[in-house]
């Protein structure tokens, strides 16, 4: 059974310019210790998509449509205690900032204690017991003096360290990471990577890692979904992405990136900015800037391609530009994930 | 964190002498001569000359504030010009009674206001934000005086439920608080107003940080999220708090004189109108003093709740 089934999800925020449609009909699923990477640029929906998981969206101005089975529970139809138990018991996150994503006037120490005192209904001793414990485990060198500090007094990494250390302090079955090493040090970046892997393989977690960065993808993920103006719309083994992707913004944005043994080839930006998602355009989010824009693309919404088996693409140029694979013979169903 | 208390001490030091320079220069800023306020009318030039040399008006100005300012500290603030009476005592009686009129105002005004504001935050937007909003437009747009005087004019008139002037007669400490009620009421209005805005934007502001969202992503209860809410929005709250029981100290004059509730107010009205030089310097030297200490206490008790402040 998938741990994580995400069918169908759609959220629109009102705005005083109109309906925000930052998710559109996302589906995916998660097997138990299975790594997504969820790629895309800023405002394709990654974050969003993450924040509907934990059904963390504010009730007001907010629509959310679909479903998110959480170990086959619907998250949007739990009422909030039950919500509260899977947030940080079941699926926990790790914040992008950690410096803005931590209270700056508790301690370290009893902001873990107090996910431990909620979810577990530890005393304070065990709590400050297991929290040591758990700083030991993501590798932080002192792990009393971190305890006793508050987040400005101790570095970018070792707040990211502490903010791993909260998320899996209730054992969670599913991590959901959100640019988790973006906002830190290039050399800090690999630390986290790292300690990441090594604690994903040594738990077992699934982990969803959102990010712009195909090579942090590369580095952690099994499989990658490309997200593009709030829908997915490539979604591949992380593997057969890199080797023939198979939508020209996935094509885009590894033009766009730097490369290991690749120097001397020249950075090709994609032109253009992303989709405004209170008008979307009725066709494909990306014929705008797609170099290979055909009339269907400004018209229809291209429909669910398979590629190759777990390999779907949502671009109208499909059938035409991989005419011999034989997976196509079975393709275009019309909406559903993969995998 | 002591060392961080005894430098704000020392920096207080400064701003009293400061304010005492500003209160001794009043008397000779002040339009119209103290001097002739108190002698009689046809009073000859050799006896206001006598007078000025017997209150030392006659000396340099740098002389007359260091000779002034010797006998304050020493808790000698002068004897008042109508009345002959020692001015300390006069400010001491007034300030208890102002003090405890400012407490309990105050109280009344802290607890109401963050409850409000706290709700109105929590329910942005909604029902319960726009009204809770409303009364805090309410309160610190209504005049004081003027509701002081409504306030007279419903409870003590026409329901005659409490007194309407005056501290208590008889000396007992019901008949006290029955005198205290309606100014009390009358004097929380405008800080009610002023915290219950302050609040609210405080926990808006808290509450739109990243952190509460990750709060709520670790599972907390919601009891428990509120209480990491208060604790940041506390140190600026409590800046306001500090402030606000300044002005109910200093601020009461109208309504002093609405009641004629004897306090510091009513005392520095009545030295005003009176010309009471002596007086009206003694209320508002001790009046600035109060007002440094408690933005000292404000200053050292944000130190505790938030400790990045300490380090600046």
């Amino acid at each position: 059974m998938s741990l994580l089934s995400v069918r169908d999800l759609s959220v629109e925020f009102a705005t005083r310019d109109g309906a925000v449609r930052a998710v559109n009909a996302v589906s995916f699923e998660l097997r138990p210790g299975q790594v997504l990477a969820l790629l895309g640029e800023s405002g394709s929906g990654k974050s969003v998509t993450l924040r509907s998981i934990l059904g963390l969206h504010p009730p007001v101005r907010t629509r959310v449509g679909g479903e998110v089975l959480l170990k086959g529970r619907d998250v949007n139809r739990l009422d909030e205690q039950a919500r509260q138990a899977l947030r940080g018991g079941v699926v926990s996150m790790v914040f992008q900032e950690p410096m803005t994503a931590l209270d700056p006037v508790y301690t370290i120490g009893r902001q873990i204690e107090e996910t431990l005192v909620q979810h577990r209904g530890l005393d304070r001793a065990a709590a400050r017991r297991r929290a040591r414990e758990l700083l030991d485990l993501v590798q932080v060198p002192s792990p009393e003096r971190c305890l006793a500090s508050y987040p400005h007094e101790i570095s970018g990494g070792m707040r990211q360290r502490a903010m791993i250390a909260i998320a899996l302090a209730c054992e969670p079955e599913l991590l959901l990471a959100d640019e988790p090493t973006t906002a830190l040090d290039v050399t800090v970046q690999a630390q986290i990577l790292w300690l990441l892997r090594d604690l994903q393989r040594r738990l077992g977690l699934a982990v969803i890692f959102v990010t712009h960065d195909l090579g942090v993808a590369a580095e952690i993920a099994d499989d990658a979904a490309v997200m593009y103006g709030g829908r997915i719309v490539e979604q591949a083994p992380v593997r057969e992405l890199f080797r023939a992707p198979a939508h020209p913004y996935t094509e885009g944005l590894m033009l766009a990136t730097v490369r290991r043994g690749q120097k001397g080839r020249a950075l090709v930006p994609i032109p253009g900015a992303p989709p405004n998602l209170v008008a979307l355009p009725p066709g494909c989010a990306f014929a705008p800037r797609c170099p290979h824009v055909k009339p269907p693309c400004l018209e229809t919404l291209p429909p669910l391609h398979v590629v190759a088996p777990g390999h779907g693409s949502r671009c109208h140029l499909v059938p035409a530009r991989f005419a011999s694979s034989p997976a196509l013979a079975s393709s275009a169903t019309g909406r559903g994930g993969l995998s | 964190m002591w060392r961080y208390v005894g430098r704000r001490l020392v920096l207080a030091i400064p701003t009293l002498l400061g304010a005492s320079i500003i209160v001794f220069a009043m008397v000779h800023l002040a339009p119209g001569d103290p001097i002739a306020a108190v002698m009689p009318v046809d009073a000859s030039k050799e006896q206001v000359e006598a007078v000025k040399k017997a209150y030392g008006f006659d000396q340099p100005l740098p002389v007359q504030y260091l000779k002034w300012l010797g006998r304050v500290v020493t808790g000698d603030l002068g004897k008042s010009i109508a009345t002959r009476r020692a001015v300390i005592l006069d400010v001491r009686d007034a300030l208890a009674n102002s003090l405890v009129l400012a407490a309990s105002s105050s109280l009344m005004a802290f607890v109401a206001g963050i409850a409000l504001g706290l709700l109105a935050a929590f329910r942005q937007g909604r029902a319960l934000d726009k009204i809770a909003s409303g009364i805090a437009v309410i309160g610190v747009s209504v005049p004081h005086y003027w509701a002081g005087i409504i306030l007279i004019i419903i409870f003590s008139v026409q329901l005659n439920w409490l007194p309407a002037m005056g501290a208590a007669s008889d000396g007992g400490v019901v008949d006290y608080a029955r005198h205290m009620a309606l100014p009390t009421i009358a004097l929380a209005l405008i800080p009610l107003g002023v915290i219950a805005r302050v609040v609210r934007s405080a926990a808006l502001d808290v509450l739109a940080q990243e952190f509460v969202l990750a709060l709520r992503a670790k599972g907390l209860a919601h009891r428990r999220v509120f209480t990491h809410v208060v604790k940041n929005a506390a140190p600026q709250t409590i800046t306001v708090l500090g402030l606000q029981f300044g002005f109910q100290l200093g601020g009461s004059v109208l309504v002093e004189a609405v009641f004629s509730w004897p306090g510091t107010g009513y005392l520095l009205n009545l030295a005003i109108f009176q010309r009471d030089i002596p007086v009206l310097q003694g209320v508002i030297l001790v009046l600035a003093t109060f007002f440094v200490l408690l933005n000292l206490l404000v200053d050292v008790l944000q130190t505790f709740i938030d400790p990045r402040i300490a380090r600046h």
